[in-house]
């Protein structure tokens, strides 16, 4: 059934087993899992049905950090959350990011990729994927021939290329696919225009007995559950905790710190580097290039591993017209050919016309971007500023830092090694742009607006908010779902893996029940 | 074969002959036949990296001549150039690698380059 705050009677005070604070991919996996299960649900909503402009002032926040996060670009208060805006980019994490690396502080997961697999899978029929295509040769093999790189699987190649699927309209945006289901459902209630302001925990401290909502038009009210979950995102997630400090000043689950600390995101440093391929291939053939996939190249995990670098992507894209002649054919004798090239414009512009007309695109030059992981780092921390939202909760206080060296480390290694490995294929060289010579690349804004780790999981509470069944320490009834609790951040979009990480949780909360 | 083969041995063989002609006009003194041989070589072989780009780049090259001498006199020099491709591709397999006003280049290729400014 679906209700706004409003429709209650006033400090309306309900009861439920279970309650779900968010109604984004995290909330509704959790949500699905328990459909026409014997449990009494209940999800609350901060918006309404569709955005509306009074509750996304809520996620209004302060920057304090050199780099600046945008605080509400990619979040939407409203049914189906942030599902609204993502655009469906899935891939699973790699095995190897679930382990502890010496040379990344707090790296290293209580589970393991084994814990998810199930769930992935799960995942890939809601966004209507393909879970057995992550790991097809041939499927990865066809996205190498599709931009005329299929050198690049060379045995032993210092690259590797990793698949997304797109997750289509129809499929990624929860808000639609699950509202019938949702609203017929006849366990599960959805509640709009219930923020939640405050985790009320019992005497001792130990359990959240209810959670205190209100809506911006005066409503209050109360929700007891026996079980919460917390899943409105990796900004909202930690602010709730800061924000209930009446029993724990430091706020709930907090004792170690950790609440809003080790926030991660994606930095795209763009402007690093430029390909020459120098190799007979002159035009790059889109053709095989479909709407749902593709592949993005990083360095092989033996090499990233000897080479004590984060995971990446590169993003190769097309030069701005065509290349310089003078930039792959080669030797004096044709210096006088490269002037024409060059005095005559038009020739080039002929030639890209042509390619272009021909359905493949013109240049032997190639810009390159790396998208990295960010390493868990304290000083990226969200804390609660002075001022306060209309509701009364304090705003975020938001510090990014600056890219760390080995971030800055990742990012050089990497074009160093896509130029070796083009090297050894003999295809092509490649030349590293001056703004990453001067540092210039590496000022950034963030460009995915991807939120991670700021309650994050760990094998104890010194360390973490949260243990591997996503249950936040010392708290015996509070769970949190989605990218907050990742340990590590990956390179891919973390969309995919909230969904499958929520259904399992949703797993856990029904088998506690049964 | 690439094309950069084919360019490879068309370009050797230009200057190869442009060589002998340009020989015939001077002493051999003035042209050591083993200075010649590498002049030719580094002519002819095919480094992508644009000229005026490495225009600037000075260094010791002495094993490099010593050792592409030792090989032209040795394999000639389409052998010569197969040899050093695989010396290369090698340097970069194994990271002798290092950055030329932002190329990123092996070491040989980047002796071949201080080479080229004196040649080409």
């Amino acid at each position: 059934m679906f209700k706004s705050l409003n429709d209650l009677s006033p400090e309306a005070s309900l009861t439920y087993d279970i309650c779900i604070v968010g109604s984004g991919p995290a909330g509704i996996s959790v949500a699905k899992t328990l459909l026409d299960s014997d449990l009494k649900v209940i999800m609350l909503e901060s918006g309404g049905m569709l955005p509306e402009a009074e509750y996304q002032q809520l996620n209004k926040g302060e920057n304090a950090g050199p780099s600046f996060l945008s605080l509400d670009a990619s979040r939407l208060r409203c049914f189906g959350g942030a599902s609204g805006l993502w655009a469906g980019h899935c891939s699973p994490f790699k095995s190897d990011e679930f382990d502890k690396k010496e040379f990344i502080p707090f790296s290293g997961w209580p589970i393991s990729i084994d814990d998810l697999n199930e769930y992935y899978k799960e995942a890939a029929e809601m966004l209507g994927i393909s879970y057995a295509k992550f790991y097809n040769e041939r499927f990865f093999q066809n996205t190498l021939d599709g931009i005329n790189f299929k050198q690049f699987d060379r045995k032993n190649s210092f690259l590797t290329g990793n698949v997304f699927q797109i997750s289509n309209s129809k499929n990624k945006d929860f808000g639609v696919k699950y509202k019938d289901e949702l609203q017929s459902s006849k366990n599960t209630d959805v509640l709009f225009h219930s923020t939640v302001t405050q985790l009320n925990l019992n005497t001792d401290g130990s359990e959240v007995e209810s959670v205190s909502i209100a809506d911006l038009i005066g409503n209050k009210a109360t929700i007891k559950a026996k079980k919460f979950v917390l899943a409105c995102g990796a900004l909202e997630n930690p602010r709730i905790l800061l924000a209930s400090r009446r029993y724990y000043k430091e706020g709930i689950g907090n004792g170690s710190g950790f609440v809003g600390a080790c926030f991660m995101s994606h930095p795209g440093v763009l402007k690093v580097g430029e390909i020459y391929r120098t190799s007979e291939e002159q035009c790059i053939n889109r053709d095989k290039y479909q709407a749902d996939y593709y592949v993005q190249f990083e360095m092989s995990l033996e090499q990233r591993l000897k080479q004590k670098t984060l995971r990446h992507v590169f993003a190769i894209s097309q030069s701005n017209g065509l290349a310089s002649s003078k930039t792959y054919i080669p030797g004096k004798l044709f210096t006088r050919f490269n002037q024409l090239v060059d005095k005559f414009s038009s020739l080039s512009s002929f030639k890209k016309t042509v390619c272009r007309l021909s359905g493949v695109y013109s240049s032997n030059t190639l810009e390159l971007a790396v998208a990295l992981e960010q390493p868990p780092r304290l000083s990226n921390n969200l804390s609660l500023h002075t001022s306060h939202d209309d509701l009364g909760v304090p705003k975020i206080n938001m510090y990014w830092d600056n890219l760390s060296d080995i971030e800055k480390r990742t990012v050089a290694t990497s074009v160093e090694t896509l130029a070796r490995e083009l090297g050894v294929l003999n295809i092509g060289h490649v030349k590293y742009k001056s703004e990453l010579l001067s540092g210039e690349s590496y000022k950034f804004n963030d460009p995915v607006n991807h939120h991670i780790g700021t309650t994050r999981m760990s094998n104890n509470s010194s360390s973490g908010v949260v243990d591997k069944n996503c249950k936040v320490f010392g708290i015996t009834n509070l769970y949190v779902a989605g990218s907050s609790v990742f340990s590590t951040s990956s390179i891919v979009n973390p969309t995919y893996t909230i969904i499958a990480m929520s259904l399992r949780l949703g797993k856990h909360l029904k088998n506690l029940t049964l | 074969m690439n094309i950069s083969r084919r360019l490879f041995v068309s370009a050797g063989l230009i200057c190869f002959l442009g060589a002998l002609y340009y020989k015939g006009g001077s002493s051999a003194k003035d042209y050591p036949i083993i200075s010649n041989n590498i002049e030719i070589f580094v002519k002819s072989y095919n480094l992508a990296i644009p000229v005026e780009e490495s225009a600037d780049i000075f260094g010791d090259t002495a094993i490099l001549e010593k050792k592409l001498t030792s090989l032209l006199s040795d394999k000639g020099i389409v052998e010569t150039a197969n040899i050093v491709n695989k010396i290369i591709r090698n340097d970069y397999r194994i990271g002798k690698i290092r950055s030329m006003n932002g190329w990123i280049v092996s070491e040989v290729e980047f002796g071949l380059l201080i080479l080229r400014n004196r040649y080409v």
